[in-house]
Formats: structure tokens, sequence, C-alpha cells
């Protein structure tokens, strides 16, 4: 067997030479115009050739750093081809609280408190803009584009309405509290679920699942972005006609992790994770969809890493 | 170094093992052009990871074949032994892949480097390692049995 060539190396190599070429080449090119074609400057033309310059020299040491990417040809794992230090995957823990009855109370994945405050800073920033925007460009002119400045105003009235709803939620409905018998559990472990609502609420519906997220980040252009998918789902119970009664438990479930679950996985930009997701739907009353994340863990590391315990 | 032959052995045969195991291999590398001045010559065993996200990759044993300045002869064999860590396993997911590989990076001088990557999977035994077909959600009972989707709230 022969080495495996590396493409995408090559592949990046390619681009940055051609990247770092044009760079080297419109400053050629300006030159070229204002020299022999008598295009004219506004402004200093030494500013000019000084601008160009540095465009020139940037392109140069772009193009030597291509043809060096290209010439040294693929790298080991780690930059630079130093080695990596040891990186297990295994993710943090999760923070739960102990709980008297020996039962672990896990931390939502975001709370309505917290969604409420973050979507209203977002609120305020993004309609402190358009509005400053919209007043300013108002006074100023007549003929301005009034529906491109709209667009904005509806959707930072979007975002002004998604954090009333997270605060009616969290003044009509509180916080969901969900209790789990073993907070690291390995694939194939029987599991105990315990779902109380504070508050006294008759509840159409309750449904508990336990569903499992792959997260992943990654660049596009200058921006970072992260996309989550549910892949996994193992309902656990659906249950109608409850009554809640000042945090007294409304359901005390057993379910089975997956026997081939794969267990919860955490590097720089992917991440696999399990949830237990509670919906809730409440007559004369916003609809409840929380996630709590707790650890899966596989099993030879548990017992390592925690000693078996649970 | 750049038609550098490099070729890994593994006993047992690869692709699929359990976590912590134990397995053994030969490393064979050959330079037609003869002995040749390392910068590196690496064995690793490490897992990177594939899909939408951007690339993260762990190493979890690194052996140094030859070191840095060492002359290496036009036919190199060396055995080596590995244990296999417990985590992470291989998987393949819709949006997350995991892969392990054995691989050897071998560089002479500044410029032209060679890698050789066999990849291995890692899982215990029982784990497909794989969510079914893209875009597929697999639902399980109570009892964790692949099951029909439930009805929404």
């Amino acid at each position: 067997m022969s080495p495996r060539p590396s493409s995408s190396s090559r592949i990046g190599g390619c681009f940055l030479l051609v990247f770092f070429g044009l760079f080297m080449v419109f400053p050629l090119f300006v030159a070229w115009l204002v020299n022999t074609q008598g295009a004219k400057v506004s402004g200093s033309i030494t500013v000019m050739y000084i601008v160009l310059g540095v465009f020139f020299l940037v392109g140069l040491f772009g193009v030597i750093y291509g043809i060096k990417n290209l010439l040294q040809g693929p790298k080991p794992p780690g930059k630079g081809g130093k080695l990596m230090a040891q990186y297990s995957g295994i993710p943090k823990a999760p923070e739960v609280q102990k709980l008297a009855n020996g039962y672990y109370r896990l931390n939502p994945e975001a709370s309505h408190k917290a969604q409420f405050w973050t979507l209203l800073a977002v609120a305020l920033f993004w309609n402190g803009i358009t509005w400053t925007v919209f007043l300013a460009d108002s006074k100023d002119s007549d003929d301005s584009p009034v529906w491109f400045i709209a667009i904005f105003m509806i959707v930072g009235a979007l975002i002004f309405a998604g954090a009333i709803w997270n605060l009616l939620k969290w003044l009509m409905v509180g916080e969901t509290h969900v209790d789990i018998n073993e907070p690291n559990p390995t694939p194939g472990q029987k599991l105990e679920i315990l779902v109380s609502q504070p508050g006294r609420y008759s509840i159409d519906r309750l449904s508990i699942h336990l569903v499992c997220k792959e997260k992943a980040t990654y660049r596009q252009g200058t921006d970072t972005k992260t996309k989550t998918e549910i892949v996994r789902e193992a309902p656990v119970c659906d249950l109608e006609q409850l009554t809640s009664r000042d945090g007294q438990i409304l359901a005390h479930q057993a379910c089975q992790v997956p026997t081939d679950a794969m267990p919860g996985f955490a590097s720089s930009n992917n991440e696999i994770t399990w949830m237990i997701r509670v919906k809730m739907v409440l007559p004369g009353r916003p609809d409840v969809e929380q996630f709590y994340p707790f650890r899966i863990m596989a099993p030879d590391v548990k017992r390592i890493e925690v000693g078996g315990r649970g | 170094v750049a038609d550098l032959k490099i070729l890994i052995d593994l006993t047992p045969q690869p692709p699929a093992y359990r976590p912590g195991d134990k397995i053994r291999g030969v490393v064979t590398v050959r330079n037609p052009e003869g002995a040749w001045e390392a910068t590196y010559l690496n064995l690793m065993l490490y897992w990177q990871t594939s899909g939408i996200g951007t690339r993260d990759e762990g190493v979890a044993k690194t052996i140094v074949l030859a070191e840095k300045g060492t002359q290496v002869p036009a036919m190199f064999t060396r055995e080596f032994e590995l244990e296999l860590p417990l985590f992470p396993w291989t998987y393949f997911g819709q949006l997350i892949k995991i892969q392990w590989q054995v691989g050897v990076f071998a560089k002479s001088g500044w410029f032209g480097s060679t890698e050789f990557e066999l990849p291995i999977e890692i899982r215990p035994e029982g784990m497909a390692g794989s969510t079914g077909p893209d875009d597929t959600v697999i639902y399980y009972d109570e009892f964790g049995r692949p099951t029909t989707p439930p009805s929404t709230v």
C-alpha cells in the first residue's frame, strides 16, 4: 500500500496561492493603469503607492507561505507537526444538585428566566439601534426607504415578543424540576426519572423522552455557526390529566438507557449530549418544552472515573 | 522522501476492535532511494471528527520510530504494541463522525512529508456505531428497543 495523499491540504494550498497571488497582481494592475493608461488618482499618489506596496508585500508573503505548504505536504495531527496532548473526548460531568432523597436534580439547558433575560437584552440592543436609525432618518429626509428599516423593526418586535413569551412561561408556569437516580448512567442501565412542578396547575399532558443531540460548530466565511440536531429519541412516558400540587412528584418513571447509545462526547467543535426532554400542555398557559442534559458514560470509563458509583 | 512506501500490519486483523483491546503490529517503511535522515518518523493512534463541524482530533498514543536526525535505513521495520483507549468510540452520526486511525508520519528535511493512515474501529460489542440512514431519528421504547415514532404532544 502506498501513502495516502492528502488532497484537502493540496486544495487548501492552491487556494492560498491564488488568493495571495491576486493580492500581488492587484497593485501591479493599478500601477499599470495609472502609468500607462493615464488613470486619474484622487488624493496623494505617494499614499496610493504605499497602499499598493502593502498589498504587494502581503501577497508576496502569502504566496511564499502557500508554496512552502504545498511542498511540505501533509502534516501529522497537531499543529506544525508537533505532537498533541492526550484528549479523551469525555464531557465534563453535568452540574447537578444532590437531594436528600438520594436523587440528583438536573439543570435545564436554558431556563425560562435565562431565556427571558437573554432575549430582552438582544431586543433592547436591536430595537435601540433600529429605532434610533428610524427616528433620525424620518427627520432628515422625506424619501427614505421606510420599508427597508421596517424589516429590521419587525425582526426587533419578534425578538421582543419572544422575550415576553419566556417571561410569561417563567411567571405563569415556573421551572419544572427533573431529578434522576444516577447522573452518569451507562448504556443499558436503568434510569429513574422524577418530574415535579412548583405551583398548583392542572396539566393536560406530560411527556418525557430521552433524546440525543449532536452539536457541530463550524466556520462559514467570517461567521461561526452551530448546527444542532436530535438524532435519537426514546420515549419514557406520555401522561394525561395530571394535577401539580406545590412541587409534589408529577411523574416517577423508570426506563432503560438504550443499550447501543453512544456515550456523551465533547471536543472543541463537536458534542454529543443526552438529555431528558419534558413537554407539558397546560390549559390557559404557554406550553412548556425543556431539555435537561445528563451524561451517559462508557462503562469502563465510568469504572475508572467515578469508581462505578450509583 | 516523497516515494516512501509505508505499510502497517495489525494483529488481530483490522478494522473492528473493542475498547481496551491490546493489539500488536509491524510498521514497515521503505525508501527506494536508500537511507534517509528523519526530521520525524512517528506512529500515532488518534481519533478525528468529521462531518459538518470543524475537525477535532485527539492523540491516544505516539510512538517515536526514529528521533530527529536519525539515519533511517532504506528498509525500516519496527514492531509495536498498542492498548486501545476506552473512549471515544467509533461513531457515525448525522452531524458528527468519530473515526480512529493508526497513522505513520514521516518527514525528512524541510520539505516532503509522507503519511499513511490505517482506519480502525473501536466500539463495544452490540454498538452499531451508526444512527442509521442520514436524516433518520431512531426511536426506542422503554426497554431500549427500536420502535415507531411516538405521537407528539
